[in-house]
């Protein structure tokens, strides 16, 4: 047979519940911080990305043109070899790399 | 509404719009079960915290790898897997002390299984109430809001509000019967 409740215990369960709901709305809190955090990042990420994308990879693919350039134009080969030994790296660089841009997404 | 439907809902805000408040709701709706699961396995309040705020952040890191059905269970998967963890740790860590150094067990009266049924039941039996009524008790009990003000934020008299806080508190108790 089922046992009715009491005033008191009621009160003393609403107390219990209230303490908890406290407890829980701390982890909540401290969860939504770490969240925010982790937006706030993620999008920090995205902006690097674009202007790595932008600004880097023209950048770095420009520094290795200039350098190729400058160690065939001191080096004793025939100018048609040159232009082989600055065109094959390059042809490779942009084989290796189209996957990777293909796959390339800014909210990675 | 459906739930299921609703978390499916909340978990693609996330995930699309970055919508942290998405992830609030989720969080309001389950962090009490969750903690107090953790709660019965580390039957301690401070470290149930701490594996509860653990459980949640690591689902909201994983959440794109979520294919489940019930958002709740697979966080509480989660708060069970990093609690037993945790007692691993401690347990290893009290065996390799010395028995001199071995600091003493904490009394373990912060948890009881009843209490946390009873607690259960009454958020449950909350949850159930219509919308208004579950508002005059949350502002009652849970964040003592003065009878006066509840009075004046519903325009109705002290006198009702207490009548009906008194029948509110009958269904509950009628619910909350053991």
């Amino acid at each position: 047979m089922k046992t009715p409740m009491t005033n008191q215990e009621l009160d003393i369960l609403f107390a219990e519940s209230a303490k908890r709901q406290k407890a829980v709305d701390h982890i909540n809190a401290a969860v939504m911080r770490t969240v925010r955090r982790d937006l706030r990042l993620k999008a920090l990420r995205k902006w690097a990305r674009l202007i790595g994308l932008c600004f880097g990879i023209p950048f770095a693919a420009v520094c290795y043109i200039w350098a190729l350039w400058h160690v065939m134009a001191e080096s004793p080969l025939q100018t048609p070899l040159r232009v082989v030994c600055i065109a094959l790296p390059l042809i490779a660089l942009v084989v290796l790399s189209v996957p990777g841009l293909k796959n390339y997404r800014l909210d990675m | 509404m459906d739930v299921k439907t609703s978390d499916i809902e909340l978990i693609r805000e996330v995930l699309h719009e970055n919508d942290s408040r998405a992830f609030a709701a989720l969080m309001q709706r389950y962090s009490s079960s969750v903690y107090g699961a953790a709660l019965r396995l580390m039957k301690d309040e401070e470290n149930a915290q701490e594996v509860t705020q653990m459980a949640f952040i690591q689902a909201y890191r994983q959440l794109a790898s979520w294919r489940g059905e019930n958002f709740g269970a697979w966080v509480t998967i989660i708060a069970n897997h990093i609690a037993l963890r945790m007692l691993e740790k401690e347990k290893r860590r009290r065996v390799s002390t010395s028995f001199d150094e071995l600091p003493e067990e904490p009394p373990d009266e912060e948890y009881d299984e009843q209490k946390e049924q009873r607690l259960q039941s009454l958020e449950e039996a909350v949850e159930q109430l219509p919308e208004a009524d579950r508002q005059i008790i949350r502002w009652h009990y849970y964040e003592a809001v003065p009878l006066q003000t509840i009075a004046q934020r519903l325009g109705q008299t002290e006198n009702n509000i207490k009548v009906r806080i008194f029948r509110i508190r009958e269904r509950l108790k009628k619910k909350l019967e053991k």
